[in-house]
């Protein structure tokens, strides 16, 4: 596997040269700092791209290409990532080699065609799949909080910043509103030349294809950006959130916040803390929480590197709620002091398994070569040699300084339906 | 050991069966970590009429009982319980239960024997006490209301309820919280004796393998088993009509968008073509009909009768094949009618099943750089035919426009239930 780093006048291109796969993939991220107003219709244009273009206008034409160019992948996924919002544009296709000469070419033709070509004419997209896309996410937005589980992460972190965290990821209503043809065209125009392009290409392939982002990436100036991605949150005052839902089970959410945080910390720590306290089947939630007392089915704890947080999540019966919370704070209390050599061990065992599965999937290689460019963060080999480095003494010290700020509780209402 | 190349695929195929009726395939892919090792027993949640080995009285069991049982393999009477010895080994553990097929697997990268060894043998030492099943029962219950509260599964769930009379698949799969209550340890045992036997079993071994070190641990480990003698496992047999159970329900949730499920019941049995063959082409007709490459969706997004694309799935027993179509609409009548007369009387071009075929072909291609994929595929098999393809590619070419038709023309759409789900 080849990496190399290629930085043009108006984006940067990632090429990584790779025979192990027998598809190729492409992903373009458009990235610019992140504004609560500008989610919407982020979202909206990334929809809307993909879903028509010039040459393929409707969903239909786009489906029928996508069959004939044996099966490719399209996809966007816009998306948060701290004090960013970008908007990454995903192709995969099968190698030529598997199917037929010239299919590279015209695969990666076909996604450049519905970013850089889109349905417009006199300065405004075409109507009607405008319209489409504008009920779909209006529907996004008014059902956000159908998913129990979403809507209790929504519920803790809108009670703990005010800030780009709390902010939601389909959009808002008001935005959307203010959204038409014209507008958002005019949107269009300064996203392509303002935001920061990344590009990523995987497979085994030759450097004739590449020539082709020039071909359509012309006149973007290269804006520069410096800010970090990561978040800053402190902890503040205690709360408890309780709200009533329409559900059979309750769900818990739980925020472990820190005072401050070291790289090293941020990095390594982080993810070895969560992993024992709540990252798998042998974690000490998993086996007091559930094995022990039978209080839930799922329960576990994610670290979120950029934010710097842990949620905890459970669910639960409304009639534990207690009980399971000061299982859960005793658990969090025997983090600050009381972890073995084994559990340590065996957490850095799986951290380390799953790096290098990293290099098993195109997916994931990518994300790896974007949370290098994007965060900072070690490539495969580094990390494996860093997380060995990490003593008890670090986990301790890391659990001195997270503080239990919140917990929010969707109390299920149906009991007994 | 068997070896067969599966064509335009560059993969191997390894395959034994060994005295004791367990069938193994391993499908060595050197290029990656990890390992993935499944370990399965043709038993789901629809086995729950039977007679029990060495008994000759037909019993009903409670159900969401193979469920249960898969939660309850886990317990071990010494040594290391599954989850302790993997997070020692550094592998992933897990099981799955679906109505046909029971599977605990793991993922690792390193001590692969030690790691499939202890496979075999946390799954063939069943230890069942009154506490350790009582326990279990708390953390099924959240996990029955965790699937309640989900618009998806509940839906999904109740339309299955629906559509048939007697066949048991339309049961939910974990069961419900009264019916987990009457599980005994008992029942337990009798469910284990008798769908657990080798014969009844195969493993899956997909990844960085040798094939013949790993087949040979398989073999070493199957010898210190005492196994009884294989015997057929009698089910009792069920007649289920063509007429739905049920036509219409609602259901009421917190659902911001209201959505209709429909599931057309539909029957097979005198189709002229292998099961492989209907779901194949079941599939393609699913997409070509409802897909974002069908017309009949994007009009009605257009007119305003549904809110998205359509989404869609199937169904399918030994008697039955159920296509399900699932809308976002507040027009749920007008959308059925228009759904019913589309599917009476839409026609397929052969240059639309063509494109689709491509699409079957590719797939396979995609399915060869996925260890995941490869598994499934395997397990696939043996639990829906019951027997290997060797050559998915060329299977797919075979495929004939003429053929397709014949499925369509079979198909008949007058029995079908349907499920609104709606803000209360």
């Amino acid at each position: 596997m080849n990496y190399q780093k290629i930085e043009k006048d108006n984006y940067n291109l990632h090429i990584i040269n790779t025979s192990k796969f027998k598809t190729v993939k492409v992903c373009i991220n458009f990235k610019e700092k992140i504004e609560k107003e500008t989610i919407t219709i982020r979202n909206f244009l990334s929809f809307l791209l993909i879903n028509s273009s010039k040459k393929y206008k409707t969903l239909r034409d786009i489906e029928i290409e996508t069959q004939e160019l044996y099966n490719v992948g399209i996809k966007v996924d816009p998306y948060k990532s701290g004090n960013y919002h970008i908007m990454s544009f995903e192709l995969t296709h099968l190698n030529e080699k598997y199917t037929e000469k010239g299919m590279n070419k015209k695969s990666l033709e076909f996604l450049l065609e519905l970013i850089f070509n889109p349905n417009v004419t006199k300065n405004k997209f075409d109507s009607e799949m405008f319209n489409i896309i504008k009920s779909n996410i209006k529907d996004d937005i008014k059902s956000v909080k159908d998913n129990p589980g979403r809507y209790s992460l929504i519920e803790l972190y809108s009670s703990i910043s005010k800030g780009p965290l709390s902010y939601s990821n389909v959009g808002y209503l008001e935005d959307l509103k203010e959204i038409d043809e014209y507008t958002l065209y005019e949107y269009y125009k300064k996203m392509i030349s303002n935001d920061w392009i990344d590009i990523f290409i995987i497979g085994d392939i030759d450097d004739s294809l590449v020539s082709l982002f020039d071909k359509y990436i012309k006149n973007q100036k290269k804006s520069k950006i410096t800010d970090s991605h990561f978040l800053n949150i402190v902890p503040t005052k205690y709360k408890e959130k309780i709200k009533k839902v329409k559900y059979n089970q309750s769900q818990l959410a739980m925020a472990l916040i820190p005072e401050s945080l070291t790289e090293f910390e941020r990095k390594y720590v982080m993810s070895l803390y969560s992993i024992i306290l709540g990252g798998g089947t042998n974690s000490k939630l998993f086996q007091n929480v559930r094995e022990k007392n039978s209080l839930c089915y799922s329960i576990g704890s994610n670290p979120s590197l950029i934010s710097g947080i842990i949620t905890i999540k459970a669910g639960i019966d409304a009639s534990n709620y207690k009980k399971t919370v000061a299982l859960i704070k005793k658990e969090i209390d025997d983090m600050k002091c009381n972890i073995t050599t084994e559990e340590l061990k065996q957490a850095k065992e799986m951290y380390i398994s799953s790096c290098r599965e990293i290099n098993d999937s195109s997916d994931s290689i990518i994300n790896n070569y974007l949370s290098f460019e994007y965060l900072n963060f070690d490539l495969v080999d580094e990390r494996i040699n860093n997380i060995n480095k990490v003593k008890k003494k670090d986990i301790y010290d890391l659990a001195a300084k997270l503080v239990l700020d919140k917990i929010v509780l969707l109390e299920g209402v149906l009991e007994d339906d | 050991m068997i070896k067969k190349s599966i064509k335009k695929l560059d993969l191997d195929i390894y395959e034994e069966t060994l005295e004791n009726g367990l069938k193994i395939f391993v499908v060595p892919k050197l290029d990656v970590h990890n390992v993935y090792a499944t370990f399965s027993t043709k038993y789901g949640s629809k086995d729950n009429e039977f007679i029990p080995i060495n008994e000759n009285e037909m019993i009903k069991v409670p159900d969401g009982i193979a469920h249960f049982l898969e939660h309850k393999l886990f317990e071990q009477k010494k040594g290391l319980k599954p989850f302790d010895f993997y997070s020692k080994t550094g592998a992933d553990c897990n099981a799955n239960t679906s109505y046909n097929k029971t599977t605990y697997l793991f993922v690792g990268q390193s001590k692969i024997k030690e790691n499939l060894n202890y496979l075999l043998d946390f799954v063939s030492q069943p230890y069942f006490t009154d506490e350790n099943v009582e326990k279990e029962k708390g953390i099924i219950e959240q996990e029955i209301k965790m699937y309640q509260d989900d618009p998806e599964s509940n839906g999904f769930e109740k339309l299955l309820f629906n559509i048939f009379n007697n066949n048991p698949i339309r049961i939910p799969v974990g069961g419900t919280v009264e019916s987990i209550a009457k599980i005994t340890k008992e029942h337990l045992y009798t469910c284990y004796n008798t769908f657990y036997h080798p014969s009844n079993m195969f493993v899956v071994i997909t990844g960085n393998v040798n094939p013949k070190e790993i087949i040979d641990a398989v073999k070493e480990n199957q010898k210190e088993k005492m196994f009884i003698k294989p015997q057929k496992i009698k089910l009792k047999e069920i007649k289920e009509p063509d007429e739905v159970y049920k036509k219409h329900e609602t259901l009421n949730m917190n659902i911001t968008i209201p959505k209709l499920l429909v599931g057309y019941k539909i029957n097979i049995e005198n189709l002229k073509l292998n099961k492989e063959e209907i779901d194949a082409f079941a599939s393609a007709y699913l997409n070509l009909m409802f897909g974002s490459i069908s017309i009949f969706s994007l009009d009605l997004i257009k007119e305003g009768i549904i809110n998205r694309e359509l989404s869609f799935s199937k169904v399918k027993t030994d008697k039955h094949l159920v296509l399900i179509i699932e809308a976002y609409t507040n027009k749920k009548k007008v959308f059925l009618d228009k759904l019913n007369e589309y599917v009476k009387s839409h026609t397929i071009e052969s240059s639309e099943f063509n494109r689709e075929k491509k699409v079957m072909l590719s797939s396979t291609i995609y399915m060869s750089d996925n260890i995941y994929r490869i598994n499934s595929y395997i397990m696939n098999h043996m639990v829906e035919y019951n027997k290997m393809e060797y050559n998915p590619y060329d299977f797919f070419k075979k495929l004939t426009y003429n053929d397709f038709n014949k499925f369509i023309k079979a198909l008949s759409f007058e029995n079908y239930s349907t499920i609104y789900i709606k803000n209360s």
